[in-house]
């Protein structure tokens, strides 16, 4: 990959991405609508007794999920667009073409992931200061704010070559397993709903870190190797059972 | 890369799409350094054909020889295939188009894509989204007339155009033919306005071959290629 292929293919998924993105006026309506009720509620609400903070931290189980999808329309994009045939018959190994769509869209995982957590901690912020709650309040957050980003980037690779193969898997001979691997989207993409289930259960006092049972961290491999045969099985899928 | 005689050799070649045959025992032979006429009716196996070539799609029964290889992405690299009813990048310009084939496609030639471009009047900030269907099809022209590989596959290359555009893309064609030494393949229903272009055909039917060989032979015996392709495909 010494040729700069990789690195423009990369490129070039990026850009149209933050074109198309560009375009979309509406988001930034609804992004702006969201944020001022967002603020609102905390306003009215957000100094209660029974209020915590770490609650706003449940948007997370919701960003598997787009993750998948991220990779997922990447690739679909090129038969959507019709370039398929272009991008198909590069002179390049298929591990190749879609190793720089899995990287794209890690890229645009990265800013979504980043996006929302700024999102959050704006609000968190803002709460702080109106309640006038102290900085001490908020140490604890940045520690829970970090084990959700480290359990998303955890399994982001699961995540993305799922969404990859689902994307090949449609397009091919194999599309009547396209139901099955929809059901294994449903519930992997359930993979943060038991950690926002221990974080706020989570008992005043406790080491952040602790509220991950350690097999939450064991399974991460197991996530890994998952991503990989998911990664594999994307690459048979576009080398050799496509339907045109 | 060593030319054979023939460029492109089909024997038996079937491709399924479920239970329907898209290909079905096609066998043919393409010689090398001529331009070939891909014909037959619509569902008779031609896009399957190029897009075997292309290695998109791999033959369920059958072996297919480009230049003494089975196709794939090692073979690509000397392939120029423009695929049937593609569409171009909406949020590229030209010139990003133009520099997408300079750093991707092998053989590229950045100098005379623009003077493609020029001639097909394409401003390089034009954007794709905004073009015409001609337009974008000439650029689409561009992307494959402006690399010097052996092989140049056009599947449909007129579909939908308007005549103009049509008439600049065939005097596009046989510019880049006499400049070039490549084996050429146009899949194509516009057959008077093309028929001067071609030097072989091979006639295409419910995926097998209805007749090949030369032009030149083919007219002695049956008359012109629109003559033949009606008395092979009509009723």
């Amino acid at each position: 990959m010494s040729d700069g292929t990789f690195l423009y293919l990369v490129r070039h998924e990026g850009q149209s991405s933050v074109r198309k993105f560009l375009k979309t006026k509406w988001f930034w309506v609804y992004a702006g609508a969201v944020l001022l009720l967002a603020a609102a509620a905390l306003t009215v609400w957000g100094g209660a007794a029974q209020f915590q903070a770490r609650y706003l931290f449940s948007f997370t189980f919701i960003l598997p999920y787009f993750t998948a999808m991220l990779a997922f329309r990447t690739l679909l994009g090129e038969w959507k667009n019709g370039t398929v045939g272009w991008w198909i018959t590069l002179p390049y190994p298929r591990v190749r073409l879609l190793s720089a769509k899995l990287v794209a869209a890690f890229l645009q995982a990265l800013a979504l992931y980043a996006a929302c957590f700024a999102f959050i901690t704006l609000l968190i912020l803002y709460n702080a200061g109106i309640h006038g709650l102290g900085a001490s309040s908020l140490s604890d957050l940045w520690v829970t704010e970090s084990i959700f980003i480290v359990m998303l980037l955890g399994i982001a690779p699961f995540m993305l070559t799922l969404g990859l193969l689902l994307g090949a898997v449609t397009q091919s001979n194999w599309s009547p397993a396209t139901p099955l691997l929809w059901m294994v989207f449903g519930l992997s993409g359930n993979a943060l709903s038991w950690l926002t289930g221990a974080v706020f259960s989570q008992q005043p006092g406790t080491a952040a870190f602790d509220a991950v049972p350690r097999w939450g961290y064991a399974m991460l491999p197991v996530y890994w190797a998952a991503a990989a045969l998911c990664f594999l099985g994307a690459v048979r899928v576009l080398s050799r059972h496509l339907k045109f | 890369m060593a030319m054979s005689v023939e460029a492109i050799v089909g024997e038996r070649l079937v491709k399924r799409y479920g239970k329907r045959p898209a290909l079905n025992g096609l066998s043919f032979t393409i010689p090398a350094h001529r331009v070939t006429a891909v014909l037959g009716p619509n569902g008779a196996g031609k896009s399957t054909l190029m897009r075997m070539i292309a290695g998109m799609v791999v033959p369920d029964d059958g072996e297919l020889k480009v230049f003494g290889q089975s196709p794939g992405w090692k073979l690509n690299p000397s392939i120029a295939y423009l695929p049937d009813r593609a569409r171009w990048y909406g949020s590229h310009t030209v010139s990003d188009a133009l520099e997408w084939g300079e750093r991707l496609l092998p053989g590229f030639d950045r100098d005379r894509a623009y003077d493609l471009a020029r001639d097909f009047k394409l401003d390089s900030q034009m954007q794709v989204s905004g073009m015409s269907k001609g337009q974008e099809a000439r650029l689409m022209l561009i992307l494959c007339l402006a690399r010097d590989v052996p092989l140049l596959l056009l599947d449909e290359p007129f579909s939908g155009i308007d005549m103009i555009s049509r008439e600049k893309i065939v005097a596009a064609l046989i510019d880049s033919f006499s400049e070039r030494k490549q084996t050429v393949l146009i899949s194509t229903h516009e057959i008077a306005e093309t028929e001067g272009l071609f030097d072989y055909a091979v006639f295409i039917r419910e995926g097998r071959t209805a007749l090949f060989g030369s032009v030149e032979e083919l007219r002695e015996r049956q008359g012109s290629i629109q003559d033949i392709y009606r008395k092979l495909f009509e009723g």
